[in-house]
């Protein structure tokens, strides 16, 4: 899914707020602020996609834990999309008789992690 | 829960060790939490926020709005001299050397050049610190800025005492100075007085400098004019003195000067020479009235006569002229002498007013050369002082942060109140309480984490500690934990605040710690519900979690034996381990007990309604994902 200038914008004020947030509570301190500020700026504008956005936001969150609800959140509103659209899908193949297949794709919706090897 | 005795109201004794450390700790903000100077910091981040956006906000922590901040320098200070690059470039090169070449530009001595190499090292640092702040300097220019804050704080015995107790928080601190605002307007002002005072005094110095300069070459030149003339009059002596060593009684050779000789010889002839002079001029004038006689007779005679007479007239001329040359040998022999006295007694005349000017000419002389050296000496002076007053510009600007951390800390500490002291002293109490409370709680996380708790499978297994402890901070909360309470664990008891933070902490960290162990019953469930500590998720969601556990077909069996190989991935345990915080912990219990509702077309919904449940607003989806991450694989009905 293509990720919107708006979209784009507004997680990057999510961010900064989280950062003067995390100074505040004492979570983060000076030290990590420029590293936060490089990393956010060099990689934000080079987002394409959704995705990407998710996977930048989990990057950012296991450098910085004080970001981990951005990610779950952002993480959450991707995959509640997705759900919404498989959802559908499923739906429309079970209304054509097609219920093999609509298991198969509601499946899916969490197939890559739930598959995990151990 | 026993009563806890209140303390009798008495204002308690204040040290003066207590106060110096509280007086100290004001003065360097050290504080905690979010207190200035971190307050500070969040305002003024807050601030950019708002005037510039996230992205700018970002630039500004790394120090690239350094136009904007060039900016800022230029224009806010209208009417004074400014700090831009071009004016510090300029009163640095102004303030090193006062030489010129023949085409007026400037030249410097070695040494002065190694001034302004130093000068401008120091002044780039200063300069970059007030431009990109701190954090954007380089690892050596803020190590050098750290050592010379760093320094002058430990040369207050106070305040190196109590950077001496906490050596962790040192550096942070002095970082923290370093960010500062109120310092960095400190900096900036010593700074740019140091640039506009060197500016001036250099200017006096240098103009004094060349001023001497020109003195010094104007005393040379007359020395040298001096010199001159004594050496020409000096070498008129000599040839003076080479010609009165003719006239002398002794010469260099021991002899008696040959025109002296010459003089005595004419001297002594003298008379005898006067003498024949006299006769023979005695005989020409007789001569001359017997030729007159002579012609008369033969003017007036017969020429017979007349030819005898021509013939004694010429035999007397012929003797007159034999007379006159014989007298005229004396003659000029007497006129020898008289100009040999005459030359002698010029030379000596000549020799003593020679000498006289000689003399004059060498007092002269010896008055340019003391001048010459007076001015040297003046000129000098000057270079010294204007060597001094580079060196001291140099100085002053080595010494811009450690002076300027002298002022800041004086001013802070003029400016401490005993209300200040008494709310530091009062911060302080609450600060080790906090950091003994800590030393409690890593106490009990050391306990429960035991060696060897996890098998090679990642399961704990070291649960006996943990039942125990679990047991009783059920029914007893807190205090069924501290039993009996050390000093330390009764401060937390007693404080509302730190017990209510302990109670979640640890209440939360054994529950995690009792999951892992697989042994985890809807007893317990049950009885976390009365638990204060469980305050995020409501009682009545709980329940109906663990009834819908309960009511679930094959979950039983899931709750009791959740270690069974093939629902959980390796890196099961390790996320587990990850999510040990406040939100984490709530997001395991329902991820946990939600993940295992997933069938094969309900999962979002069974999620979804399980989360929401548990009041885990906003992260259905991430619950969802966070379950699933977590490896566990679909329960087949």
């Amino acid at each position: 899914m293509q990720l919107s200038q708006e979209r784009r914008d507004a997680i990057e004020k999510e961010i900064a707020e989280l950062i003067i947030k995390g100074l505040k509570e004492g979570s983060l301190k000076e030290e990590d602020l420029s590293p936060i500020a490089k990393f956010v700026l060099e990689k934000i504008d080079t987002l394409a996609t959704e995705e990407q956005m998710v996977t930048f936001l989990s990057e950012l969150s296991q450098k910085w834990s004080v970001f981990s609800n951005i990610h779950n959140i952002e993480k959450g509103k991707v995959m509640d999309q997705t759900e919404d659209l498989a959802a559908q899908n499923v739906l429309d193949l079970a209304k054509e008789g097609k219920i093999d297949e609509a298991v198969d794709l509601a499946k899916s919706v969490t197939g890559p992690e739930v598959t995990q090897t151990q | 829960m026993p009563e806890v005795q209140q303390p009798e109201n008495k204002a308690p004794v204040i040290t003066e060790a207590q106060k110096q450390e509280a007086t100290a700790r004001v003065a360097l903000g050290v504080t905690t939490k979010a207190e200035a100077p971190v307050q500070e910091r969040v305002d003024s981040l807050s601030k950019a926020l708002l005037e510039r956006g996230p992205g700018g906000m970002l630039r500004t922590i790394i120090g690239t709005d350094t136009a904007e901040k060039q900016m800022i320098n230029a224009i806010d200070k209208a009417g004074e001299k400014d700090l831009s690059d071009e004016r510090i470039k300029q009163v640095s090169e102004n303030s090193f050397g006062w030489g010129t070449d023949g085409e007026g530009k400037k030249i410097l001595s070695a040494e002065e050049q190694g001034r302004l190499d130093d000068a401008n090292k120091r002044i780039g640092e200063v300069n970059e610190y007030l431009m990109k702040d701190f954090d954007g300097l380089t690892p050596d220019q803020k190590r050098r800025m750290l050592n010379d804050v760093g320094r002058m704080i430990r040369s207050i015995p106070a305040l190196n005492n109590l950077l001496e107790r906490m050596p962790d928080k040192g550096k942070s601190t002095i970082e923290e100075l370093l960010r500062n605002g109120e310092f960095k307007d400190l900096v900036k002002n010593k700074f740019k007085g140091t640039l506009d005072k060197n500016e001036k005094d250099n200017k006096d110095t240098k103009d004094r400098v060349v001023e001497e300069d020109k003195k010094v070459k104007e005393a040379e030149e007359k020395r040298a004019e001096k010199e001159k003339a004594l050496k020409e009059v000096t070498r008129d002596i000599t040839s003076v003195n080479k010609e009165l060593e003719k006239f002398a009684l002794e010469t260099g050779k021991g002899e008696k000067g040959e025109l002296l000789a010459k003089m005595e010889q004419l001297q002594k002839e003298d008379k005898v020479n006067k003498s024949e002079i006299g006769k023979r001029q005695t005989e020409i004038t007789d001569l001359d009235k017997r030729i007159e006689d002579l012609r008369l007779e033969q003017a007036g005679g017969s020429d017979e006569i007349g030819v005898d007479k021509e013939l004694e007239i010429q035999g007397l001329l012929d003797r007159r002229g034999i007379l006159e040359k014989e007298k005229s040998e004396f003659v000029a022999k007497r006129k020898e002498l008289t100009d040999l006295r005459k030359q002698k007694k010029d030379l000596e005349t000549n020799k003593i007013k020679l000498d006289a000017e000689k003399s004059k000419l060498s007092t002269e002389y010896d008055d340019a050369v003391t001048k010459v050296s007076e001015a040297k000496e003046i000129f000098d002076q000057e270079i010294n002082e204007k060597k001094n007053d580079e060196q001291n510009f140099i100085n002053e600007i080595n010494r811009t942060i450690s002076d300027s951390t002298a002022d800041y800390l004086k001013n802070k500490i003029n400016s401490i109140d005993e209300v200040q002291v008494q709310q530091a002293i009062e911060l302080d109490k609450e600060t080790k309480k906090g950091e003994a409370a800590e030393g409690v709680a890593e106490h009990f996380e050391k306990k429960w984490a035991q060696k060897g708790a996890y098998d090679k499978r990642g399961i704990f297994t070291s649960e006996g500690t943990v039942r125990a402890d679990f047991d009783r901070f059920v029914q007893g909360g807190l205090e069924g934990l501290f039993n009996p309470p050390t000093d330390e664990q009764k401060a937390i008891l007693e404080n509302p605040a730190l017990k209510e933070k302990y109670e979640k902490q640890l209440g939360e960290s054994l529950l995690l710690k009792r999951l892992r162990s697989g042994k985890l019953s809807k007893d317990d469930v049950y009885r976390l519900v009365d638990a204060k500590w469980m305050g995020g998720i409501p009682a009545e969601r709980l329940k109906h979690m663990t009834d819908m556990i309960e009511n679930h077909k094959g979950l039983q069996d899931m709750v009791k034996t959740n270690q069974k190989a093939g629902y959980f991935d390796s890196e099961f345990w390790t996320k587990l381990k990850n999510a040990d915080n406040a939100a984490g912990v709530a997001a395991v219990i329902a991820a946990m007990l939600a993940g295992l509702l997933i069938s094969p077309l309900g999962a979002g919904i069974a999620i979804t309604e399980v989360a929401k449940d548990a009041g885990i607003i906003g992260l259905s989806g991430a619950t969802a994902g966070v379950g699933a991450g977590l490896g566990m694989k679909e329960f087949n009905k």
